[in-house]
């Protein structure tokens, strides 16, 4: 590293790669980058503490509201972790309607990131195109919910709408229609010259390191780990339908894309099999309000990795304690390894790779930049404020 | 005369043929990506507000940075008035080194105006963009140069025979050139969106900017010209002019459409080669 | 140059964008929009302002008031699922942008 020939790039936190504010420190020699500091806590929202103040009910429309991409997952977990506290056991039925609907969520995600891996290459067509192919997935989650984004399908107990005869037709032609668009961009991914020229060998993360920094889902999974936790504790029925976990080897870029689209796949054959198992019954049974005292623990795999639930409860209404972790802020330390030595042109597209979501992943740190001691806010030091 | 040099073929018919082809490219680039798309007299409407808006001069930028946008467009229309269309307006000895050099100082005063701006994105897109002159400007001068020795010209004139179907490789390796020069993809290197936000023009605001974005228009419409002129087989009447540019205009939106971007050792790399490949008709001349 | 047949194909496909304002797309059933309510079938109970989770429905059951703030609400279709008369419903209304605040209250 030469000193004189370094200048660093402030990327963020305005930042046309990243969609939402955060700050990388680019260290650049010439077009190499030698170093990045990663900077979160431009998007820290407090909810956690909001969840105490309001009730189990009325939590699962703000933790909908954690991530757009991830709605469902989110509340889904959430859900999972209250019923384990409350011991109840939800109807067959609502259990394959969560599941429909997180792999549609899947689907759109991972559709919204070829569009965006797309775009950070500068390829604007395969961008237009893959949005495009992705609304038809949206257009389904409306019809079945209600809204595009917030599709406030899970409930504590159940689910609130059902799938009824005209949309389950309706889904399997969707599908048809969604599996031969994925074949084609995979075939977009692996052969397009200019797009393998971007993505192959770009951005590698070694299985070694893949595991020391933790890393989750696709990301890991691109780095041949196996990871999935549909696979590994299944929650709902995942047990009981027939899908492959999708793993590569070559930990690069284009790996990432891979797997990303060949899970998908597996979505719409998972959402196929539920569709041909789902029986007849109760969409929801009806749970109380108050929660006994007792903590519990959920895991689910969102479009983005492992996503992770702590509840505690003290016998009120109101949980006592609510812990999310979410799986960007799992991997986004993966990016150092990633960026070091590659060139400034691959920075967005490696970014974009782990398909980061930071508002999901803000946590207030303070840095004292004198002694290097870290600490987290606490509520004390808030009240002194 | 300054009939000519003013306003037909001369700079009113350049500005306003050039935003009439911009707002076409960006209309047919829409329905290649199945998108309804901006109405054609879109350019219009950006030109109109951006000279609406504020201009704000950063405190640290240096000399020149009003100045060479400025520069840059009217080089870029010096160029497309010595192009000979069907008429010739001004010809004289050596006019298409004065081409090559105005059409190269058209990019380069860009280049400097983004290094006056003093912002690190904009520096780091400005020596992208002297990086890549050096990639395509040898191509590009190689291919300009091969019909001129071909006839033993001592200016740039338009040809009747359709020089393409005699001398491809060069034909080709001045549409790539062209590509380059109007930061189409896969080579909008220097002004790469999403690593350098807007590469030179991020500090620019207002008229400043527009009339950055007036210098790529024309400049696009330029090139076209020359590409007609030296291998198309030229422009007898506008109507021949009309046919000719919308079919050069439609294969650069494919290619806008088509690709992804280049890394800059990339395209440094595939603009050798093409310069290897019109070395090859240069030979075939001389 | 693998999307060169898409390219090809979008040139005579009808485009898959609108123009917004001018064309409407149809909302699906059970679209979750701007509320509707009827006066004459509320029995001022309150489950709707205590179910709400952004707290946008005040209700006062002596004066027969109730009123719901749009601006704050999150269209999350709780305040109808907890409804005894099934007098609010969430209807198909999108477009509420208004640059009066009255607009957004319903009464």
């Amino acid at each position: 590293m030469n000193e004189d020939t370094c200048y660093t790039l402030p990327l963020g936190p305005q930042h046309p790669a990243l969609v939402e504010p955060e700050y990388l420190k680019v260290h650049l020699d010439g077009e190499t980058i030698v170093d990045v500091e990663i900077n979160l806590g431009f998007m820290h929202r407090g909810i956690e503490k909001a969840l105490q103040q309001r009730t189990y009910q009325q939590d699962r429309f703000l933790i909908e509201k954690i991530c757009g991409i991830c709605s469902s997952i989110h509340t889904l977990t959430y859900c999972n972790t209250i019923e384990k506290l409350l011991d109840v056991e939800i109807p067959e039925r609502a259990k394959y309607i969560r599941m429909i609907i997180a792999e549609f969520e899947r689907i759109h995600s991972h559709m919204l990131w070829v569009g965006i891996a797309a775009y950070e290459i500068g390829f604007d067509t395969v961008f237009q195109m893959s949005w495009r192919d992705r609304e038809l997935v949206m257009e389904l989650l409306e019809d079945l919910s209600g809204n595009r984004v917030s599709y406030s399908m899970n409930t504590i107990g159940g689910v609130r709408r059902d799938i009824s005869r005209t949309m389950t037709e309706k889904i399997r032609t969707t599908m048809d229609k969604i599996d031969s668009r994925l074949h084609h961009y995979i075939d977009v991914f692996v052969n397009d010259s200019t797009i393998t020229k971007r993505t192959k060998g770009t951005g590698i993360l070694k299985q070694k390191d893949a595991i020391r920094y933790s890393a989750v889902g696709p990301l890991a999974r691109a780095s041949g780990i196996s990871c999935d936790i549909r696979k590994k504790a299944p929650y709902l029925l995942y047990d009981k339908v027939d899908f492959k976990e999708i793993t590569h080897n070559t930990s690069d870029v284009e790996s990432r894309a891979i797997v990303r689209l060949k899970e998908l796949l597996e979505s719409t054959k998972i959402i196929r099999q539920c569709l041909h198992l789902m029986p007849k019954g109760e969409l929801s049974i009806k749970v109380p309000d108050i929660v006994p005292v007792g903590e519990a623990i959920s895991r689910g795999e969102a479009p983005r990795g492992e996503i992770f639930y702590y509840a505690r409860s003290d016998g009120t209404d109101k949980p006592y304690r609510i812990k999310i972790r979410t799986p960007t802020l799992a991997n986004i330390h993966s990016l150092q390894p990633m960026l070091k030595g590659q060139q400034l042109a691959d920075l967005p597209i490696i970014v974009a790779s782990i398909d980061p979501c930071f508002s999901c992943t803000d946590r207030v740190t303070l840095l004292d930049t004198r002694t290097g001691i870290s600490k987290t806010v606490d509520e004390t030091y808030l009240k002194k404020l | 005369m300054l009939f000519e040099i003013l306003v037909y073929p001369g700079i009113l018919f350049l500005l306003i043929a050039s935003i009439i082809y911009s707002g076409i490219m960006r209309k047919l680039a829409a329905r290649m990506q199945n998108r309804i798309g901006p109405p054609i007299y879109q350019v219009v409407y950006d030109l109109i507000k951006l000279t609406g808006k504020e201009n704000i001069r950063p405190k640290q930028a240096k000399t020149g940075f009003t100045l060479f946008p400025a520069i840059a467009l009217a080089s870029v229309l010096i160029a497309g008035i010595l192009i000979p269309i069907h008429t010739k307006t001004i010809s004289f000895t050596g006019d298409y080194i004065a081409i090559i050099y105005f059409l190269l100082f058209s990019s380069t005063a860009l280049f400097i105006a983004g290094y006056a701006s003093s912002n690190n994105l904009a520096i780091v897109g400005s020596i992208r963009g002297i990086v890549m002159v050096f990639a395509y400007e040898l191509p590009f001068i190689i291919s300009i140069l091969v019909p001129i020795l071909a006839f033993n010209l001592y200016s740039i004139q338009s040809f009747d025979t359709w020089l393409i179907t005699r001398y491809p490789l060069a034909a080709l390796s001045l549409f790539i050139s062209i590509l380059a020069k109007v930061e189409i993809p896969p080579f909008h290197i220097p002004n790469a969106h999403q690593e350098l936000v807007g590469g030179y023009s991020v500090e620019f605001t207002g008229k400043r900017l527009a009339l950055i974005e007036l210098t790529t228009i024309v400049k696009t419409f330029v090139l076209i010209l020359l590409m007609i002129t030296l291998y198309l087989g030229g422009a007898q009447n506008i109507f021949i002019l009309l046919i000719k540019s919308l079919a050069v205009l439609f294969a650069l939106t494919v290619s806008r459409v088509l690709f992804a971007r280049l890394r800059i050792e990339q395209a440094l790399r595939f603009y050798w080669i093409f310069a290897l490949i019109a070395a090859i008709d240069l030979i075939r001349v001389l | 140059m693998k999307m060169l047949s898409d390219i090809i194909k979008n040139l005579v496909r009808k485009p898959s964008t609108e123009k917004y304002p001018y064309t409407k797309k149809k909302t699906p059933k059970g679209f979750r929009g701007k509320h509707e309510y009827d006066r004459e079938k509320c029995i001022y109970c309150g489950l709707c302002a205590k179910a709400c989770p952004v707290h946008t429905i005040g209700v006062i059951r002596d004066k027969k008031f109730w009123q719901l703030d749009l601006s704050k609400c999150i269209f999350c279709a709780r305040c109808e699922e907890v409804c005894p008369t099934k007098c609010l419903k969430l209807g198909n209304e999108f477009e509420m942008a208004s640059d009066k605040k009255e607009d957004f209250i319903i009464k």
